[in-house]
Parts: C-alpha cells; structure tokens; sequence
C-alpha cells in the first residue's frame, strides 16, 4: 500500500499542467508528473519517493500524438511502450522498447517515462541517442520548446523543475533508411534488467553507429566506438573486441554481472550484430 | 472401485480456481488494527538509543514496542532470538521496533519516523568471516541460552551454534587404502521460499483471558505451544486457525510473527491485530533458506566401489539458529547420499552470520547435501570413466545395509533405487554423459543425479483425526494437517473414502485447521502428512467402522463379527439381504415403534511415530525417520559454447513412492518440485553487499524462474515398492521433486562446459567464471 496521502490532478491540456504545478509549488506541495506510474507507485509503497501530489499527464492529446507524415516521426511522450510497439511507426524504437520490462509492465510503463526514469537503464533512449535529428519538444513556463535531443542529453534527460516531456520528433527519413540491430543480454532471463542492451543502426551510406544502455549507470552512445565498429577492414570480432577496450567509461559490477562478463557478454553480442548487420 | 491410485481433483481447486478460496489475509475482522514492523538498517550493530516520539505522535497510533519492552528469547531449538532486537541487531532487516495503529498507513507512516541510532559493529558476512581467529561475536551471550529442544551443542566464545557428527567404521585406514580419491568444495548461497502468499499473522486477547491467532503457519499447534510457553498461558486458551495456505516450502513451519501479532495485541489491551509481510519483509525480515559450503571427500577402488567418505558441511544459518541444528542433523544422518558407504566422518557445522536468520526449506538440508555428494559422486565417475548412472546403480544402498547412522535398512523402508534408474534409462533414452554436437556452437548433455530422504521428525511426533457421521451416512474428516498446496487434505480425504468403501464426494474434509478442535498434528512438514495423519485416518475409520458394526449387530440381532460393509450399508455376511444403511445409523438407530439407540457416530484415531530417537552426540548413532524416499533425476540441457548460455530441453524424475495415492497429484507436486529445484540451481541467490545489507528484497532482485523460462519438457515416472506400514504402502512425496534436480544440472552442465561447476546458481557467468578460472580439480 502507498501509506501517505497523494493529491491527484488530470489536465486536459498542457497548460493546466504546468499551471498546476505551478500552483502546488506555490502551495509548499511536491508535486511529481504522472504517466504509466510504474515507478512512482513501486517506490511510493516502500516510501523512497517524497511527493505528495501528481499530475497525470496521459489525458493531455499533444502527448498521446502518433504520426509520419513522410517528413517528421512524431511520437507523444504519454504513449504506452506496448502502443509504441503496436504502432511500430519506428521499427528501431519498437525493437528496443519492446523488450522493456514484461508486457504487463508495458502496458504502464510510457515512452516519456521510460526516458525519465530513475533507473539506469531507460532503454527507449537508444534509439534517440543514434539519430542526429532527434529531438524533444518540451513544455516549460515558456511555452512548448522544440530542442535537439543531443542538447538536452547527457546522462539523462534534463528538463528543469516543472517542466515535462511532450513529444519526440525524429526525421523519417533519417529514421527508415536504416538497417539496425537491437539487442538485449540478461544475466539468463528473458525477463530483467540488461547486462547490456546494444541498439547497432548503420543508415545506407554512413558508419555504424552504436548506443548502450546497462554498461554503466546511464545509457550513451560514443563517436570513437562508432569509429571503430565501422571500420570494415577489420572482422567484427576484432572490432568488437576494440570497441569494448574504448567504452567512454568503464563496465559496472552489481548483482546482475561483473564488469568484466558485461565486457565478454558485450564483445560477442557486438561481434554478433556487427556480422548480422552486415550480411543483412 | 478404489479411490487409491485414481487421479482426483483436489477438493480445494474449485475454489482455488474461481478465487473464491480465501487465505488469511482475505478475511479481516473490521476494527482490526495493524502492526508493522521497523526493519533494521544496519546488519550487525548496537542499538544505542531509539527515538519513538515521533512515531507515537502520528493520529491512529495506538502502541510503539522495541526490544526493551519484551524480555523473551525465542527459538524452536535454542532460544537466542529476541522477537524485537534487544540491544544489538544482528542482520539487515530484523525487527527492531512494532508500531501499532488503527490503520496500515498509520502505522506505515509512523514505522518511518522511528529513528534507530546504532553504532556499527564489523560485520560478519560469510562463513569464512565467522570461522575466522577473533571474529566478532554475533552472541556474545552464547553459553547462557536455552535449549529449548535437545539435541545443539552451542559453542562458548564462537559463532557456531551447533555440530553435528557421524563417524561410521574406520575411515582413516581406509581412506589411506583406497586406489581413488575424488575432493569436492561446494558452495550454495542463501536463497528464499518465495511462496506466493507472503507471512501474516493476527492476534487477538479476549475478555476471557483467550487468545485468538489466525496465521498461515505450517505448525499451528507448534504456535499454540511455544506462544503458552513464551507468555506463561495455559495451551488451551490459544486457538490457531489456520485456513488454505498459499504455498509454504518449510518458510512458515517457524513460529515468528505470530509473536509479534501477540506482544501487538497485549500492547493494545488485547484489541485484534493484524501483522502482514509486505514482499521485502517476507524476503529480508523472515527467515531465509540456508547457505551452504562443504568439502566432500570420497574414496573408492578402482572398479568404481564406494569405500570411504569424509565430508565437512557449513551451514550459513544467519543469526540466528532456528531449526538449523535439525537441519544439521538430517544432512549428517543422510549425508552419503542413497549410497553403500561403511567408512565414514562427517562433520555438520551451524554458522551464525550477519544475514537473514535460516529455517527449513523445502527437503530440510537434503537439496544442498544432495548437491555436494552428487556433484562427488558425478567427479568420481568422470575419474574412473565409468557411466554415472552405472555408478550409482553399483553402490546403491540395498536391504540389510545400514545407514550412516547405523539404521537398519529393509525393503520396506528403503524402496528401490535401482529399479528407479532402471526406469531412467528408459524414460530419458540415457546414452551416457558425453555431449552430443548439436551444431559448430551448440552441444547437448544430460546430467543425472540420485537422492533419498527421511523426516527427521521427532521421535514423539503424533497425528489425530476425527470422523463424525452426516445423516445421510457421508462423513466429515477432521485432522491437524493444514493444506498449502500439497493435496493432503485430498489425500487424507482419499484415505478415509477407501477405507469406508464410499465415494470420495461422500467425504467432507475440514479446510481449515483450528486447534482448538482438530486433533494435534505435529507440523506439516517433512513430506509425513500422508504417512503420519493417514494412519491417524485409518485408525479413525477402523473405529467408526467398528461402532457401525455393533449398533448394526444389535439392531439385526447378530454378532458384529457377522457383519461386513460396503456402498454404505452394512450386511450379514451370508445373507447379503440383512442390512442396514449407514443412514439408518449415522445419527442413532430409531425402531419403527419410534425408540431410539446409538447417537451420532463419530471415529476417533491416532497416530504416533515410533522406534525413532535422538542421534548419538559422539557417533550419530541413532534412526531418523520411519522410512526413505528415494529417486533418481536427470536434465538435458542445450549448451552454447561461444557464450555459455543454456537451455534446459528436459528434466525428468523416477520416484520410488511406495504406492501413488493420487496419480495426478503426484506428478504435479514433483514437477513443481523440479521446477523450484532448477530456479534455486539456476538463478536464485540472495545478495548482500559487503556491509551486510540484505539486496534481493524484491522478485526484481530475487529471481525466480518464470513462466517461459521453465525446461521444455518434464517427465515423470513412479515405481512402486510398498512402505508396509504407510497407508497403501504410500512414501512421503512432497518435497522430493527438489532434491538432486540442481545436482543433474550441474552435472549436465559440468560435462557440456568441461569443468566442475560447483557453485550456484549456474547462471552463464558462473560458467564463464569457472571455465576462466579453470578451478584447480584434483584426483588425489
């Protein structure tokens, strides 16, 4: 059971969001911006969470948005990561977020509040994190903001106090004229969190481009891994093998795995998408 | 036709699968209030002071408890636990402090404000830790505790609570004499019951001095006793009730928040409280399964027959000892395994840690025994390059042998292993350990592995059952066997229709357990309902039966000795046309002239186990339980070699049980055992970190195995050698399906991966670790 008491707000618009959180901040209240509550409520049972309002943002139109209009892939923060996948307007995006959690999970958890979770995984970020078109489209006390992605990241979304993610844009034809690859490694269940979750995409002319997620505390994506893995004159083992040595920043031990079996479990799984990647 | 052998729905599954079956917590009284506990923070520290006033200062809060407001120590075999930790904590997550409130937010709020200043002590994290020359001490009072439950031989200024020893033959000259010598170091971690319906207790002080409990504990009269102990009450002013359980594994055999639901209460005035685990409470705060590392020496000669063995076994008990010194003595009365071993020493050590407090998990000690000797006996049939199932077959203990502990062996009591591997063979088409290719990565193997197990239950264990008679002559069934799963009350209930002659819809059984009216059982533990409550059930109807004769005899003038029974009637025996119904008795005879004679028929019957007793402090000498179960198990996994991930394609089992009561049953309960068996060799682990605290709390960390992730396929197959004093010749089940399935993964896996893979779980990187480290292994 949640043991505290929690004030719950639904706008219809993005304004009366912003507005109510404005007015609970002027109120002394602390409120938190709701979406698939998967981890609002998880913590809130074992009280590691201090909030006492939320302002559910599934019922505001703008962040439900879906859409391709042959210029611009559009998908609203608010969508469930199982809509995205039913959906699948963005097959790279379907194949990384589908493995997220479990289904009943996904049905929750939404794309915006995976990429804003307190967790170090937030897988749906890799695909974002492999396109220079990418972007966000925020809501602030000034009005809906369209900025890069890339300007926004570094290890995680950072939006400032009472603001929210509205939507994602990507180029569509930045986002199709691709061949990719996603995959998730787990300790052994089909079902958990990554070892290491490897988004590989390669647009028809231009290098392989490569972003992690469970390597280390946040997902990424590196320019000198990108470079190595596209140098073809190598083998894919030999790439992978160097691109594990060139990780912008060292392998995480914790309960799921060592550091050093990520880097044996990342090297063959790179090693394999490379191969997969260029055959296909 | 007979009921015994027919596969029968489980008279709880109609409402189990419409959710209509209600469990404790289903059922709440309105104005019950609620307890929750305040978990400790640190693993190993003194508790300098602890600051309620907040706490009590939140509106609903009724009482706020810790340690010093209850001086008692409690433990089922030496009493070192204190129900809220007094003075010292001694592993994350105990109970520190009880807040009791009119609501479970209330209390929930107010548990968070209680402020606990500790001052860390160095923390005793594995066993090594607690062996080691000047550990800190978990007890320092050690020497002054109780046992409650002899026999534990707590050790003064140390951290063991107790040893356990078997020494058999002559094992130093033959040790030395003997052509092979295979060494085995196991380690298995901690792991959780994880039943599906987490602990929860109430209590409630009446008017009258009685002293209600509902709890879904597997030892309501266990709870009824050490409550009346503990709180110098009379037994029979205690009622448990006890309804459906969901799932138990031997994690809700200890008597731990039925304690705390009862200081909670008289804390209030005796007002009803409520105490419910929340999943990390169940997991961190109630007790765990033991952690386990053993050395297992075997020595044999160079034909593959077993000569010697030398064992060590360290049990990671937690801090504090529960059933552990029971559990020590299982593994150390069956530590040979299901094998001929006359030359023998072990040694059995409980180790008090700075971890979660251990009790009985389902096998009680058997499935991590059962791993260390399988995983030796595995080593010793790849050093002599003789088939594994050949092996086992060679040196399978056989009628006439004797135990470790000297018990004498009998057909009766011991079954057939080697029928049961005959029967392997078959089932999995056994072609020998050595891989199969399956492509230029994948390899298949099969790994196989045996076991056998007795109760270990006290040798004054007793059993009841209680049949009264419906007018229409159907019976009601009353006994103390409660029912988590394990279909003994269907079993119980089978019993009685057999033995009746009447259909098993005709039998009614009781639920619920309340002690207050159903005849004691011991505990439901150990595998022994259908033995020891069975016997109770065949005694009770024995005496019905017995009562239907003589008011029929008196009613149709003829002796009882005339009569006979069946399809509810009773007749002359040659004039089948004499003969009353059991509805012309159930309820008293009434002649047509309108008199009456009789009364309401009711059988009574017990049971009591016996020639069991207490194990020699020096030898072990001494018989454990009336009799083995024992089987054989094997797995078929597929093995990446690039990457050491596997799938397990198959896991089968050949059971031994005596005579299958219920055939469907059966299957299902070995086939749940298997699949708990795998998740335990597999995946399951509790972490701590190097502080002690406890990381696996939530089935995010604690992982199971799901649906999905099951093997493809399981079989399994009963052979049956009667047990001739168990009902129908009927051997304990319940736990088995457990007990050497991670010992055939492992060894499945040791010959896909080509090294001793003497760890759990077995998860890739366990493989890949030893596979890297190439774990010296040596043939001495």
């Amino acid at each position: 059971m949640i043991p505290f008491d929690l004030f719950y707000y639904r706008p219809d618009t993005v304004d009366e969001a912003l507005q109510a959180y404005g007015d609970l901040v002027r109120q002394h209240r602390h409120p938190a911006f709701y979406a698939g509550g998967t981890e609002i409520l998880t913590r809130s049972r074992v009280q590691d969470v201090h909030i006492d309002a939320v302002i559910d943002l599934k019922a505001i139109p703008s962040l439900r948005i879906h859409r391709d209009d042959g210029q611009t892939l559009q998908l609203g923060a608010a969508l469930r990561l199982t809509e995205v996948a039913d959906l699948n307007l963005w097959p790279l995006l379907t194949a990384t977020a589908d493995r997220i959690a479990d289904y009943t999970a996904r049905r929750q958890i939404t794309l915006g509040g995976n990429l804003l979770s307190v967790l170090p995984y937030r897988e749906a970020v890799l695909p974002f994190l492999l396109m220079d078109s990418a972007k966000v489209e925020l809501a602030t006390q000034h009005g809906l903001q369209t900025r890069r992605f890339a300007d926004v990241w570094d290890t995680a979304l950072n939006l400032n106090p009472g603001e929210f993610l509205v939507s994602l844009r990507v180029d569509s034809q930045e986002a199709r004229n691709l061949t990719f690859r996603s995959h998730k490694m787990t300790r052994l269940d089909w079902i958990d969190y990554p070892l290491v979750t490897i988004a590989l995409a390669q647009p028809a002319s231009g290098r392989v481009r490569a972003a992690f997620s469970g390597w280390n505390s946040y997902p990424f994506h590196s320019s000198t891994v990108d470079q190595i893995l596209s140098d073809v004159s190598r083998s894919p083992q030999a790439r992978a093998a160097d691109a594990v040595s060139n990780m912008p920043m060292p392998a995480v031990s914790d309960i799921h795995g060592s550091a050093e079996y990520r880097q044996f479990v990342t090297q063959y799984t790179l090693s394999d998408m490379l191969t997969e990647l260029e055959e296909s | 036709m007979s009921v015994i052998g027919t596969s029968v729905t489980r008279k709880e599954a109609p409402n189990k699968v419409t959710g209509r079956a209600r469990y404790t917590d289903d059922v709440n009284v309105p104005g019950t209030w609620h307890a929750v506990m305040v978990p400790s923070q640190q693993a190993h520290a003194r508790i300098m002071a602890i600051n309620t006033e907040s706490a009590q200062n939140v509106a609903g809060v009724k009482a706020v408890l810790t340690g010093c407001d209850v001086a008692i120590l409690t433990g089922d075999v030496i009493e070192d636990r204190p129900p809220l930790a007094h003075e010292k904590v001694r592993y994350w997550g105990e109970p520190v402090a009880l807040v009791v409130a009119h609501d479970e937010a209330s209390a929930r709020r107010a548990a968070g404000l209680i402020e606990v200043r500790y001052q860390p002590l160095k923390v005793v994290n594995s066993i090594q830790e607690a062996l080691a020359a000047n550990a800190p001490l978990i007890h320092e009072r050690i020497s002054e505790y109780q046992v409650a439950t002899p026999p534990a031989y707590p050790k003064r200024a140390s951290n063991l609570a107790d040893e356990a020893n078997v020494v058999k033959g002559d094992v130093d000259m033959v040790w030395e004499q003997s052509a092979i010598r295979v060494q085995v170091r196991v380690k298995l971690p901690q792991v959780d019951h994880a039943a599906m319906e987490p602990r929860v207790a109430k209590a409630e002080i009446l008017a009258d001095g009685r002293v209600l409990i509902h709890s879904n504990t597997q030892a309501p009269y266990e709870v009824q006793k050490l409550l009346a102990k503990y709180f110098h009450l009379d037994p029979g002013q205690i009622i448990v009730q006890v309804p459906l359980i969901g799932g138990a594994f031997g994690g809700k055999a200890t008597v731990h928040l039925e304690i705390l639901a009862y200081l909670a209460s008289k804390a209030v005035g005796g007002h009803a409280v409520k105490i419910a685990n929340t999943r990390e409470a169940d997991l961190a705060s109630s007790p765990v399964g033991m952690g386990l590392e053993a050395d297992i020496g075997l020595a044999a000669t160079k034909d593959g027959r077993l000569m010697a063995a030398k064992m060590r076994y360290f049990m990671d008990i937690g801090a504090y000892a529960d059933s552990a010194p029971r559990i020590a003595r299982a593994i150390a009365a069956q530590c040979t395994g299901p094998y001929k071993i006359e030359h023998l020493h072990a040694d059995v050590y409980c180790v008090y840690t700075n971890h979660t407090y251990t009790t009985a998990f389902r096998g009680f000690g058997h499935m991590p025994m059962t791993f260390a000797i399988e995983r030796a006996m595995d080593e010793l049939a790849r050093t002599l390059h003789i088939d594994p199932l050949e092996l086992r077959e060679r040196n399978a203990l056989a009628p006439g042998d004797t135990t470790p502990t000297q018990a004498r062996l009998t057909r009766s009591n011991l079954g057939d292993l080697p029928l049961a591997i005959d029967h392997m063979r078959t089932l999995i088409h056994w072609n020998g350990p050595t891989p199969r290719v399956v492509d230029d990565r994948h390899i298949r193997a099969t790994g196989v592995a045996a076991f056998w197990k007795t109760s270990s239950s006290p040798p004054n264990a007793i059993s009841g059952a209680i049949v009264t008679m419906n007018g229409d002559g159907s019976v009601n069934l009353s006994i103390g066997a409660v029912e988590f799963g394990a279909a003994s009350k269907t079993t119980a209930a089978q019993i009685l229709a057999e033995q009746l002659r009447i259909p098993l819809e005709r039998v009614f059984i009781r639920e619920e357990v309340n002690t207050h009216v159903d005849p004691e059982h011991w505990k439901t533990v150990a595998s022994l309902s259908t033995y020891m409550v069975g016997r109770a059930v065949l005694d009770a109807a024995n005496d019905l039966i017995r009562q239907l004769k003589d008011l029929a005899a008196t009613v149709l003038r003829c002796s009882a000795d005339d009569l006979d029974y069946g399809n509810e009637k009773l007749f002359v025996r040659d004039d089948p046309s004499i003969q009353l119904k059991f509805s012309d008795l159930a309820l008293g005879y009434k002649y047509q002239e309108g008199d009456s004679i009789g009364g309401q028929l009711m059988g009574r019957g017990h049971f009591m186990i016996r020639h069991l007793n207490l194990l020699d402090q020096e030898t072990g000498q001494g018989r454990p339980g009336p009799a083995w179960t024992v089987g054989v198990q094997a797995v078929e996994v597929e093995y990446d070699r690039m990457t050491h991930q596997y799938q397990i394609l198959t896991a089968a089992s050949v059971i031994d049980a005596g005579r299958v009561i219920n055939p469907a049953a059966a299957v299902g309960q070995v086939m749940g055992g298997m699949n708990m068996g795998l998740g335990v060799a597999s995946r399951e682990v509790i972490h701590y970190d190097a502080q002690g605290q406890f990381l696996s709390n939530q089935f995010r960390t604690y992982r199971l195995m799901r649906v999905g992730e099951q093997p493809q396929e399981y079989r399994v197959e009963f052979v049956e050698t009667p047990q001739v004093d168990s009902p129908f010749g009927a051997r304990p089940l319940g736990e088995h399906g457990v007990l050497a399935i991670g010992a055939a993964l492992a060894n499945a896996l040791s010959s896909a991966a080509e090294v001793p893979l003497n760890t759990l779980p077995l998860t890739p990187e366990a493989i890949w670790q030893a596979r890297r480290r190439r774990l010296h292994y040596d043939t001495v």
